[in-house]
């Protein structure tokens, strides 16, 4: 009888456990859904391009530009950018595709270059992020200027590129 | 008889507590910093179309960062919030009486803890100490639109 009684309790302490972990998995699992932007999803996300947008290519040269990179190969649809930075010996190529209604940026290949016997040479995944989001970030304002435009208001003008370099 | 009633008063009262509560706390919590973040902004008179461009400009002008224009739909603006490595994006609903700011995504930085339907009960230091910004913004952008008609 007191056996049996034992092993009840068990029995009941056992499936508390498991209700107590499954809800326990269940919250954490909730809680990195609220976020879900990490690694490459931090640069390269989809802009969707609305009517009020002239040129998809213009703007991504444009903003490319702006954040000192330079285009090394042009085709349809498909622009090849570079970044290269003196300081940190670092250079970075970016693919941008781009449709009339959408575009994104898509990281292609980084190296290091010039590097000297004296100095620690290496790609920093940091800073590379850094410029990635930058090179985003610069596209996306340039569309919120095109989307204020065709709202009917006036933004300040664009001031000379400030360069990404750290 | 007697100790029935009163059992079924006390019963009464307690589902009642147990009902109002949450609402009454909710009302709290977005009365204090979360509110600063997403409770609704009254349109005060401005038609939809000056809605959107108080939210394009309230990203545009927003002390700090500029948001940046991710996309939209008839009734909401995408709006991505990126600052050393930190990123937040929201979407901003707008109908004939509010605009409203609600959590959409973020990086691992600013990951909201306890989320209601897009309003963000638990956040991060950085959520609460740059995002109110973002609303203030909007806000001030809709009240000059408003004032200059």
């Amino acid at each position: 009888m007191n056996t049996s009684k034992t092993s009840g309790f068990i029995a009941h302490l056992c499936r508390a456990f498991f209700a107590i972990a499954s809800i326990a998995a269940g919250a954490i699992a909730s809680q990195s859904a609220n976020a879900a932007i990490a690694g490459e999803a931090t640069y390269n996300g989809k802009f969707v391009v609305q009517s009020f947008v002239p040129d998809v290519r213009a703007l991504i040269v444009d903003a490319a530009t702006r954040r000192g990179w330079k285009i090394i190969d042009d085709r349809p649809g498909e622009l090849t950018l570079e970044l290269k930075h003196a300081k940190s010996h670092m250079a970075v190529v970016v693919k941008s595709f781009y449709t009339k209604s959408e575009f994104w940026f898509q990281r292609v290949s980084s190296k290091t270059y010039e590097c000297k016997r004296q100095l620690p040479c290496g790609i920093n995944p940091e800073i590379l992020q850094r410029w990635m989001i930058g090179l985003r970030r610069e596209a996306g304002v340039a569309l919120l200027r095109l989307a204020i435009q065709d709202a009917g208001g006036n933004v300040a003008p664009n001031r000379e590129p400030i360069a990404e370099t750290t | 008889m007697h100790l029935s009633r009163s059992v079924l008063v006390s019963l009464s009262m307690t589902i009642c507590t147990w009902l109002c509560v949450p609402s009454a706390m909710a009302d709290e919590e977005m009365g204090s910093r979360t509110g600063k973040i997403h409770r609704p902004i009254p349109l005060n008179g401005a038609t939809l179309q000056e809605a959107r461009r108080a939210i394009l400009q309230g990203m545009f002008y927003n002390k700090g960062v500029k948001l940046t224009y991710e996309g939209e739909t008839p009734n909401s603006v995408t709006a991505r919030w990126d600052y050393r490595g930190d990123i937040v994006v929201f979407d901003v609903h707008y109908d004939e009486k509010q605009i409203q700011v609600l959590y959409k995504d973020a990086s691992k930085g600013l990951e909201c803890q306890e989320l209601k339907a897009g309003i963000c009960h638990d956040g991060t230091h950085g959520y609460y100490n740059y995002i109110p910004n973002f609303t203030k913004s909007i806000r001030n952008q809709l009240a000059r639109i408003v004032r200059a008609k």
